[in-house]
């Protein structure tokens, strides 16, 4: 029993996340994406709430506008720790949160999928395209990041790769799940579970990343970077000490 | 605007995760009413949803997720201070009612916006003014409640104390703060929680 919760401690620490308050941020997103679930399982299992947007997946239900605004949320927070601590690596992230934003929203893939599907080039079909477009866009990001992860400094590597883990384990939700949802669909009973599972891990990952974020941003949190590539300058989920000014809570004396 | 930034040190948000807790709620509220006056006057976007007095719209449902954390917020304060909230202000300690004080005062502003604004918007009949009485009503009452999160956040979260002026101080019942010389390193209103060096 104690290994697993050594694990979870050491999780918490590399992403600043066990106390302070990026902890209370989390606490309340994490609760904002049970209500959700929980509400949509009420919708299929008992037509309670029954207003349509509780529905997980569906386009511009609440689930898909609060995944936008935690991406816009994550977006901004990495442009302000690139400007506020120099590092270019995050400037790469923001830029590719934004271009998930706006490909999801303007459903990019898709219409790109359709074009190339008509154009005279090879592709079979619009899913076909679509892989081709995120298969591009794919290698375009990671080149930029890639450039950028090489030119920034040890602290900076070290915060880019913890984001990376959490951006493969918000893949693995958006991709392995819903292939996993693909299969089953239609030939399972029970598959909204699948989508709880799916849509709901999306958002929770999501939930700590912008808590992740939070504490990098305003907290002082710099994860330990013992990972390939970067040099251990501090202990895992160690927070740099901060400028006085930063520290202490000065709101006892009023200043002249 | 030394007005404005008192109120800002007295909430706790002039600088600090709170600061920027504050930040990405208005960011949220700023995008409601932009998207709002978009739909009413050039039809983009197009989902009734983005309508701010739409009954279950996204304005709608921010608001209750914001009053549900700071519901959340406030039993939290409770407990840590093991006080019988902030209900009781009379009875509670002086930290205790310069936060029940400052949360009146931001109960004052959804009461004006939620009531006066909305006294105001039954004279409009329909076309721009009407959707822009409705951004200034019901997008006031959620950057207020947004604000309000923030402070509680701000109090539970960071440890973040207000000091009301001797004015405000005796109206809400509680002492003012000392008028002394203040450390060099120390920025008011930067709710930061303290740690050890």
């Amino acid at each position: 029993m104690s290994r697993p919760a050594g694990g979870r401690r050491r999780v918490a620490d590399a992403v600043g996340v066990r106390r302070g308050p990026a902890a209370v941020l989390l606490v309340m997103l994490l609760a904002l994406v049970g209500a959700l679930v929980s509400a949509y399982l009420g919708h299929r299992l008992a037509g309670w709430p029954a207003e349509p947007g509780f529905r997980l997946g569906r386009e511009w239900g609440y689930g898909e506008v609060l995944f936008a605004v935690q991406v816009a949320w994550a977006a901004g927070l990495l442009g302000w720790v690139a400007v506020r601590l120099r590092w270019p690596v995050m400037a790469a992230w923001a830029l590719g949160f934004v271009v998930v934003l706006v490909d999801d929203r303007l459903m990019l893939h898709e219409r790109a999928g359709a074009w190339l599907a008509r154009s005279p080039a090879p592709v079979a079909g619009p899913a076909i395209g679509e892989l081709v477009w995120l298969a591009g866009l794919a290698l375009v990001l990671g080149a930029v990041l890639l450039a950028a992860h090489l030119r920034s400094s040890p602290a900076a590597r070290a915060a880019s790769i913890v984001l990376l883990l959490l951006t493969v384990a918000l893949a693995g939700f958006g991709v392995l799940v819903d292939q996993l949802h693909v299969v089953v669909e239609g030939r399972a009973p029970h598959t909204y579970l699948v989508t709880a599972v799916e849509e709901g891990g999306e958002l929770a990952v999501l939930s700590v990343i912008v808590a992740y974020l939070f504490a990098v941003a305003c907290d002082g949190h710099r994860p330990g970077h013992d990972m390939a590539g970067t040099r251990a300058v501090a202990p895992s989920g160690m927070r740099q000490p901060l400028p006085a000014s930063l520290t202490r809570h000065p709101s006892g004396p009023r200043v002249r | 605007m030394a007005m404005l930034r008192g109120a800002v040190t007295l909430l706790g948000l002039r600088g600090g995760p709170a600061a920027t807790l504050a930040v990405m709620l208005l960011a949220v509220v700023g995008g409601l009413v932009v998207a709002h006056l978009g739909r009413r006057t050039i039809g983009r976007p197009s989902h009734l949803a983005f309508g701010l007095a739409q009954e279950t719209g996204y304005g709608e449902m921010f608001f209750s997720v914001l009053t549900v954390w700071a519901a959340a917020l406030l039993v939290w304060a409770a407990v840590r201070w093991r006080q019988v909230v902030l209900t009781l202000h009379l009875r509670a300690g002086p930290d205790a009612r310069a936060v029940s004080g400052v949360l009146v005062l931001l109960a004052g502003g959804l009461f004006a916006t939620g009531v006066v604004l909305d006294l105001l918007h039954r004279f409009t009949d329909g076309g721009f003014p009407d959707a822009l009485l409705t951004a200034l009503e019901d997008g006031g009452e959620i950057a207020v409640m947004s604000v309000l999160v923030a402070f509680l956040f701000a109090v539970v979260a960071c440890g973040h104390r207000p000091r009301p002026g001797p004015r405000l101080a005796r109206l809400m019942g509680v002492r003012p703060a000392p008028v002394i010389a203040a450390p060099p390193d120390v920025r008011p209103g930067v709710a930061v929680p303290a740690r050890a060096p």
